[in-house]
């Protein structure tokens, strides 16, 4: 069980700074998912915690040792590749026993933990199959397998279930889950996908162009977002713009963005009238037909009307041409054209100032 | 670089970034150097100034003789193309200019039917297209001459049909065999390109209402120009280098010529004049010069072709009518006489005599005459002697630098990827003399390792270095193929990197360094430029190429001899087509012959 710490690590490739000071600790044990948009530096994230690229600045501690100047070898990761990486010229069985003959086990041993690795992943039997004999699941789990299998400090995934069709991921991102909780093995997975990430993790590093933006558990990242970006990034949401009017108290204020008038909650941003700043609500919040209780109304017209099977995506422009979009139940969908009323909950909606 | 690995010296990286770098500067930048060196300190001991020699006859003619065109009359009257003789360097450029000009628009034009076309016959034409790259040492050249030279086959066939005899002499027939030799130089890199050119772009550029020839202007050529222009760079190169065409038609005033002439004579260094050393660092030089154009102009254009191309989504059409015509009457006899010059070789092989329009007599003589010569038995033995060690050598210094270049990377990466590649494009000439310069005029003056005594050894040396682009494309092309995280997944599983090239990246690069190694082999038994300038040095070790030379240009009188150099060529042909079959059938990897 290894703790993680990274400490102001910046890695620049060029004149491109992938890294920007990117500091977090993952605690012994958690899955810990670094998630954000492609060229974020997820990735290169994780490259630096397996050793694979040299941090220009800033350290990478397991457990309190400073790691940063070992190479990948010394440093008791073990990393699955987006693309498997498995040894086309090994079979199942070289692929799995390859890191157990480098650290130079007897051979009973190696026997012994590779059959118990492909127990755990659910492949006896194929040891004999070379990498091109297996399905694109199967070579996910000798990947998973081969990692395992060295009882590594701690495990790298680097967006391993993107290459499965969608059925495979939701089944391997469970076994992945109760595996990883079996074994209890500190992990870090890479993932571009928000609900892989909000479905697996203890807890999610969200990363914009090279920083980190917000740390939080599932929960935390979802409905308490610090930063506009993770607003904005995670889940279905509804972005509106103007300036704040009234400061009711510290926490609550009222934002004007055109003919529409809503009362929320300071996110982030130090509220003062005058100030610019944006609404930002989840879809899933916004209701039709209004509810009784909710403070905040928007009136407009339908535009946009798409089925989406499980909801219906409703977008309603109001006569100032502020729009606002929200997830409706199949069975009382308005039409294009119609009128219609919105409500949100203030509760629900989160302002945040601009600088 | 970070202060972590600065720390950290890597033993295993650095040596095998040393190994092609110490490999490379011995053997190239130094013996280039060296020429440069040489004259310097003769000019300074002789007090000549080389420059004001090199300005004068018989390097530049400030009144060119001859005529470029001489008519006599007889029966039948001759027309003959020939060339004013501008000068040994003028010479050079200007026949490199044409054939260069020449063998662009027609290896581009024969690549973009066979790349786009589908018609009768097309795969005989693209088979047939592959004959001339089959290196034909010498033979081939006199096989022109054969055909289109004085007293040859179109002189025979126009005197009988047009009532004029038609032919060649001089740098024009030099030119015009070096047009046949070279074009296919071009062909194949320009198709090598088209076909890889993502399907999808061309169609998208007719979707828009680009058809015929504007698509071929404004998508496909400037697309496969990266191909166009390294083969043009390489026919270039080789034009300026060529020994066979010159010898053929009996072209004395160019470069190529000039430096053998001289090597031959000498016995020592100091009897090499100062002014072909310059001469020979002149073409190595603007060889290089052009070899690093086109690479840059390469590089910038990386865009041009999609690895998605390929042979799947091919798009072949028909030709239009007017399109068939040109390419049965124009193409394909094109295609035909090139392909004749290597069909020539195995004519006169086979034959007792062909002075006139036909062969007389099939005959296996030559071959029994030649392999019972103890002369020809021992240069083929010293050939591939030669050839396998330098196999050897090559082995180690391609996968060496093709793991610094595409894995190791950092400073010097791209210095070594120059370095390991510009062989290709460098004149044997330049590094024969080279190798002479430094190794005899200064090292290993005197000693038993003098090349003047003791050539094999640099025969090898030099073997290797010339032949080994071969191979290093060949591993870096396998390198390529085999996705860093293979490798990365066995660092991070704790192997170190001499283990994980062992267990992971070499296996996976085998076949690929087999088949460039085969291909290295092949062209080192028929190298030639190098061969016969230092093997001519000491018969006992001389090279089979040298052989050749030797019974075409004087040591046997030429002649009938021609038939006995055949066989040996022919040989030498088998050699190559079994190889690359073999790399082809049994390897399972698209060779390309030659290219940047």
């Amino acid at each position: 069980m290894t703790k993680v710490a990274l400490d102001n690590v910046v890695k620049r490739f060029g004149r491109f700074t992938a890294l920007d000071h990117v500091s977090f600790t993952v605690e012994s044990g958690e899955i810990f998912t670094l998630l954000g948009p492609s060229g974020c530096g997820k990735t290169t994230t994780l490259r630096v915690i397996a050793g694979f690229e040299n941090p220009d600045e800033g350290k990478v501690y397991f457990d309190g040792e400073d790691v940063t100047p070992l190479k990948p070898y010394e440093r008791g990761t073990a990393m699955v590749f987006q693309n498997y990486a498995l040894w086309p010229h090994m079979k199942v069985y070289d692929n799995v026993a390859y890191g157990l003959k480098i650290r130079k086990l007897s051979p009973e041993e190696i026997r012994r933990r590779v059959k118990w690795a492909l127990e755990l992943v659910g492949l006896s039997g194929l040891e004999d199959r070379y990498p091109h004999q297996l399905s694109g699941g199967q070579q996910q789990r000798v990947a998973l397998a081969r990692a395992l299998v060295v009882e590594p400090r701690v495990l790298l995934l680097d967006e391993p279930l993107s290459n499965l069709d969608a059925h495979l991921r939701l089944r391997m991102r469970e076994e992945l889950v109760s595996l990883q909780k079996r074994l209890g093995i500190t992990t870090i997975y890479v993932t571009h996908d928000q609900e892989e990430a909000l479905s697996i993790s203890d807890r999610i590093a969200v990363m914009n162009k090279g920083k980190i933006e917000q740390v939080g558990t599932p929960e935390e990242i979802y409905n308490k977002p610090t930063t506009l970006f993770t607003a904005t990034f995670i889940g279905r949401v509804t972005v509106i713009e103007g300036v704040i009017t009234k400061v009711i108290d510290n926490a609550l204020v009222e934002l004007k963005g055109g003919d529409v008038i809503l009362r929320g909650f300071i996110a982030s941003g130090t509220p003062r009238p005058g100030a610019r700043a944006k609404a930002v609500v989840k879809m899933e919040n916004i209701h039709y037909p209004p509810e009784p209780g909710e403070a905040n109304r928007i009136t407009g017209r339908v535009v946009v009307s798409m089925y989406l099977g499980w909801r219906v995506h409703v977008t309603v422009e109001t006569r100032e041409g502020v729009r606002a979009s929200a997830l409706v139940s199949p069975r009382n969908a308005p039409k294009r054209g119609d009128i219609i009323e919105l409500s949100i909950s203030p509760e629900d909606t989160l302002i945040f100032v601009a600088d | 670089m970070s202060r972590n690995s600065l720390a950290r010296i890597e033993v295993f990286e650095t040596s095998v970034k040393a190994l092609p770098l110490v490999f490379f500067t011995t053997l190239l930048i130094l013996p280039l150097a060296s020429l440069l060196y040489a004259p310097f300190t003769v000019t300074l001991e002789r007090g000549v100034d080389v420059l004001e020699g090199l300005s004068s006859y018989p390097f530049i003619n400030r009144r060119p003789l001859g005529e470029f065109i001489v008519y006599s009359t007889g029966e039948p009257p001759k027309l003959i193309l020939s060339f004013k003789d501008y000068g040994v360097i003028p010479n050079t450029i200007i026949a490199a200019l044409i054939v260069t000009a020449l063998a662009t628009i027609i290896g581009t034009a024969v690549a973009l039917i066979l790349a786009r076309y589908t018609f009768p016959g097309r795969d005989a034409m693209r088979i047939a297209s592959m004959i001339p790259l089959l290196y034909t040492p010498f033979v081939n050249a006199f096989v022109a001459y054969k055909l289109f030279g004085q007293g040859g086959i179109l002189a025979e066939v126009t005197g009988e049909v047009l009532g004029v005899s038609i032919s060649m002499q001089g740098l024009a027939g030099m030119i015009m065999a070096q047009v046949f030799m070279f074009w296919p130089i071009v062909y194949i890199n320009a198709f090598a390109s088209m076909i890889q050119i993502d399907p999808s772009v061309e169609e998208q550029a007719e979707n828009l209402g680009a058809r015929g020839w504007t698509l071929y202007k404004t998508v496909t050529i400037p697309l496969a120009l990266p191909g166009i222009a390294s083969g043009a760079a390489l026919v270039f190169i080789f034009s300026m280098e060529d020994l066979a065409a010159p010898l053929a038609f009996d072209v004395d005033n160019v470069v190529s010529i000039w430096i053998v002439r001289e090597i031959l004579a000498a016995t020592d260094i100091s009897q090499v004049s100062t002014e072909t050393l310059i001469l020979a660092l002149m073409l190595a030089v603007s060889a290089s010069a052009w070899f690093i154009a086109v690479r840059r102009y390469i590089s910038l254009r990386q865009y041009a072709t999609a690895e998605k191309g390929g042979w799947k989504g091919r798009r072949l059409r028909r030709p239009s009518p007017l399109l068939l015509v040109i390419i049965y009457l124009l193409i394909l006899p094109w295609i035909i006489v090139s392909a004749s010059h290597q069909i020539g070789v195995l004519v006169y092989a086979f034959s007792e005599d062909w002075s006139g329009l036909l062969p007389r007599g099939f005959t296996l003589s030559n071959f029994s005459e030649v392999l019972s010569d103890e002369r020809v038995v021992r240069s083929f033995r010293n050939s591939f002697l030669y050839a396998s060690t330098a196999s050897l050598i090559i082995a180690l210094i391609a996968v060496t630098s093709a793991y610094a270049v595409e894995r190791i990377g950092g400073r010097l990466s791209t210095v070594i990827d120059v370095l390991a590649t510009i062989p290709l494009a460098m004149p044997g000439l330049a590094v024969a003399l080279g190798i002479l310069a430094l190794f005899g005029f200064t090292v290993a003056k005197g000693t038993p390792l003098d090349p003047f005594t003791n050539p094999g050894l640099y025969l090898v040396l030099a073997y290797a270095v010339r032949k080994s682009p071969f191979t290093t494309r060949a591993a870096f092309a396998g390198l390529k193929h085999v996705h860093k995280s293979l490798e990365e997944a066995a660092m991070s599983l704790g192997a170190r990197r001499p283990k994980v090239v062992k267990d992971i990246t070499l296996p996976l690069i085998a076949i690929n360094v087999a088949g460039g190694l085969l291909i290295s082999f092949v062209y080192s038994v028929t190298e030639v430029s190098t061969s016969i300038t230092l093997g001519g040095l000491n018969e006992d070790q001389s090279p089979v190429t040298y052989i050749v030379y030797d019974y075409l240009t004087g040591g046997y009188g030429g002649g009938m001899f021609i038939h006995l150099a055949a066989a040996i060529v022919a040989m030498l042909m088998a050699l190559q087509v079994a190889a690359i079959t073999f790399v082809n059938l049994a390897l399972k990897q698209r060779y390309a012959f030659i290219g940047v």
